[in-house]
């Protein structure tokens, strides 16, 4: 009863935030979101928002240059350039090592909008073609309050500027950090074995003379030497990578 | 068993020397990472001004178009170009008087060209031209982009300054000759230039 009373609370209390509650845009810096669309003002429809990132995601995986839209109500009198640059920093679009990345910034209220370029992008869409692509192709849909025409022209327009910039490496959103997770594994899985032997104070034969836990000793011995071997690996690993940061 | 507790602590002692060395070439190349990034940031900041330097001839030249504009204003932007461009900055030291000195010299220019835009705005034919608006955007780019790499530079030296700083940083940065990079106007709200502004 008392779960649920609470649950209706904080239910009504995130329907009051919502609908009085200035909308922050800082907030928005610290969520990353998992989408290259993010509509924050329920303007498109949910199959327009798929349309957009379909095509969105297209581009990502056949050249790495990701092209975000963003749509917010309110900008909180922050300039809208400003605030998409912060925006393109803080989410990581474009990734670190190209730096290939669009944001198209709409803040829907204040009637303002932003095209920021990645670094890696400036050659191929420089500040004076993405003005010309708000002013020609997407503020004449916004006036019509077309706006997903204009989006979708708009992205079209910064597609055909990008394209043939980059192409995407080979295992492109693959995702390959999983071998440090694989050397913390082992190294904790190795340090239990360890804390478990010496706990036993080095007894092994003494135990198993006993015919004590022979069966659980004799495996865990073979569990051991596989994870040294393991452990020696990753430990080369380890030493390898050391060297290419030393020398990269 | 004595024989089996000295090679213990022998594994031990080693195993403690080798994460010591591991230790000891991680915050080297951490110490390395930073000092490379200052100097990053620091082209950063050069390329920034230089891409200020690029336009302004342009904003320039559309306005010699107009017949009866003011000269002192031109020629005032002219000099002010001329001594931004002489300021001798170069690429790989990082010195706080160059960095100083350039950043004067830059917000006079800025100066200069503010100066410009206000007397533009008395010709409303000229702010129409495309060539104006063009040059308008990539003026704002410029200003937006020299604001970052300057905030950048500050926080990357900031960075190193700190583990330069910190123990036991401070220990490895003796050894090898690291030392505080000052002089900078690096604190936080210190970092006040002049922007071009339409």
């Amino acid at each position: 009863m008392k779960k649920t009373l609470s649950i209706i609370v904080l239910l009504l209390l995130a329907v009051v935030g919502f609908s009085q509650g200035q909308f922050d845009p800082e907030s928005l810096l610290k969520q990353k979101p998992a989408q290259l669309v993010n509509d924050f003002t329920g303007t498109l429809t949910a199959g327009q928002q798929q349309a957009l990132e379909t095509k969105l995601v297209a581009v990502d995986d056949s050249t790495s240059t990701q092209i975000a839209v963003v749509i917010i109500p309110s900008l909180n009198g922050r300039d809208v350039a400003d605030f998409n640059i912060e925006l393109g920093r803080a989410w990581g679009v474009g990734g670190k090592t190209n730096n290939n990345g669009v944001i198209l910034l709409i803040a829907k209220n204040d009637r303002k909008l932003n095209i920021a370029t990645g670094y890696g992008l400036e050659g191929a869409l420089p500040d004076i073609t993405a003005k010309q692509i708000i002013d020609q192709v997407i503020v004449p849909n916004f006036k019509g309050d077309d706006y997903y025409r204009g989006i979708e022209e708009g992205t079209d327009a910064i597609i055909q500027a990008v394209k043939g910039e980059y192409t995407a490496p080979e295992n492109y959103g693959s995702g390959g950090s999983s071998r440090i997770g694989s050397i913390i594994f082992w190294i904790v899985l190795v340090i239990i074995l360890i804390a478990l032997r010496s706990g036993r104070g080095g007894g092994g034969s003494f135990m198993s003379r006993r015919g004590f836990a022979a069966w659980t000793i004799g495996s865990y011995k073979e569990a051991f030497s596989i994870c040294k071997i393991r452990l020696f690996k990753s430990f080369v690993d380890i030493i390898f990578d050391i060297f290419s940061f030393c020398f990269s | 068993m004595p024989e089996k507790k000295s090679k213990k602590t022998g594994i031990i002692a080693g195993a403690i020397i080798l994460i010591l060395v591991i230790y000891l070439v991680i915050s080297f190349n951490g110490l390395v990472k930073k000092d490379e990034k200052v100097n990053l940031q620091w082209n950063e900041v050069q390329n920034a001004y230089q891409r200020r330097l690029n336009l302004i001839p342009n904003l320039v030249n559309v306005v010699k178009g107009v017949s009866e504009f003011e000269q002192t204003t031109l020629e005032e932007i002219a000099a002010a170009r001329a001594k931004a461009t002489s300021v001798n900055v170069s690429a790989n030291t990082v010195s706080p008087d160059a960095f100083n000195n350039q950043a004067a010299a830059q917000d006079e220019l800025a100066a200069a060209t503010n100066n410009l835009i206000i007397r533009i705005e008395k010709y409303p034919t000229l702010k129409g031209t495309a060539a104006y608006s063009g040059l308008q955007t990539q003026l704002e780019g410029t200003e937006r982009r020299i604001k970052v790499a300057r905030k950048d530079f500050n926080e990357a030296i900031n960075d190193y300054n700190k583990s330069i700083r910190s123990f036991p940083t401070n220990l490895l940065a003796g050894m090898f000759g690291f030392s505080e990079k000052t002089g900078f106007r690096s604190d936080a709200g210190a970092d006040k230039t002049i922007e071009i502004k339409f």
